[in-house]
């Protein structure tokens, strides 16, 4: 049902196609992982039939990220109804961020489950339906990106300024 | 000390002995130290995997799942809470995450976000 893909994502020391295996009741289909591998942009890490080492050594921690982007939507028979991204790419680097936000931007835009995205990089959500600003343990704002930024003084248009 | 140095040559080398001797000793506790720092993770990571089978609700097959087919709009309403007496989360919070639709959370650290999703997550 739920979806999540973390900062530092864990990767299991087995095949790819058994990392997206886990905790699934009814098993993958190959053409499901090829389909999901595809989604995720992985020619270059993928197909592979060797074990990924420990915590997923042997690939990079760009790949980590796409395994578990495809690992988090083969939820649910390849239908997550819930989507959650925690700051999906604050621990990678230039390149590597860019090419897993390019990836994330595709499922964002689909809006084929709820998504929710919790962002250090407000450029990332800029185009969400709502954003909600937290602070002192409350929501302070609510709203589209343009909504927030017509709030004088409002906290989301002084952060993105900061 | 100096003076039995200097009387008797022989003496010098034994205290460069006793000396290394106790510095190897001395290596060997530092190792051990390292070793129950270790050993303390090891417990902690035990504590909390017992924590978990004994505590929470055990989903072995596909028969203990509730049969939820999907997820409308998640509610927080007039939400409160602390981790512990003194630092309140969340005092009074209400938040609405839209079916089908880009939720985003942000705030400055501290504020919250990952607690929500803990708090959704039933961890």
């Amino acid at each position: 049902m739920v979806g999540y893909v973390g900062q530092d994502s864990i990767v299991f020391d087995e095949t790819i196609d058994e990392n997206l295996q886990v905790g699934l009741f009814n098993r993958l289909e190959n053409n499901q992982i090829e389909t999901l591998m595809k989604k995720v942009n992985s020619s270059d890490f993928y197909p592979n039939e060797n074990k990924l080492g420990l915590k997923g050594s042997n690939i990079s921690g760009g790949q980590r990220q796409r395994l578990a982007i495809a690992r988090a939507l083969a939820r649910n028979n390849c239908q997550p109804k819930l989507l959650i991204l925690d700051e999906a790419t604050a621990a990678l680097d230039g390149k590597n961020e860019e090419e897993v936000q390019k990836i994330l931007n595709e499922i964002l835009e689909s809006r084929n489950c709820t998504l929710i995205v919790v962002a250090h990089r407000l450029s990332t959500i800029k185009n969400a339906d709502y954003i909600n600003v937290l602070a002192e343990g409350s929501v302070k704002e609510c709203g589209t990106h343009d909504e927030l930024m017509k709030i004088e003084y409002g906290l989301y248009k002084s952060m993105l300024n900061a | 000390m100096i003076v039995i140095l200097l009387e008797d040559p022989s003496q010098f080398f034994n205290l460069i002995t006793a000396f290394l001797t106790v510095m190897m000793s001395f290596r060997a506790v530092i190792t051990g130290i390292n070793n129950i720092t270790d050993l303390k993770e090891s417990l902690e990571s035990c504590e909390r995997i017992f924590d978990l089978s004994e505590n929470h609700e055990m989903i072995r097959d596909e028969s203990d799942l509730k049969n939820i087919t999907d997820i409308d709009n998640i509610e927080f309403k007039n939400i409160e809470f602390r981790y512990n007496e003194n630092a309140k989360v969340f005092n009074n919070l209400n938040l609405t995450i839209h079916k089908n639709k880009f939720n985003a959370l942000v705030g400055y650290s501290g504020g919250g976000k990952s607690t929500i999703l803990n708090l959704l997550l039933k961890l």
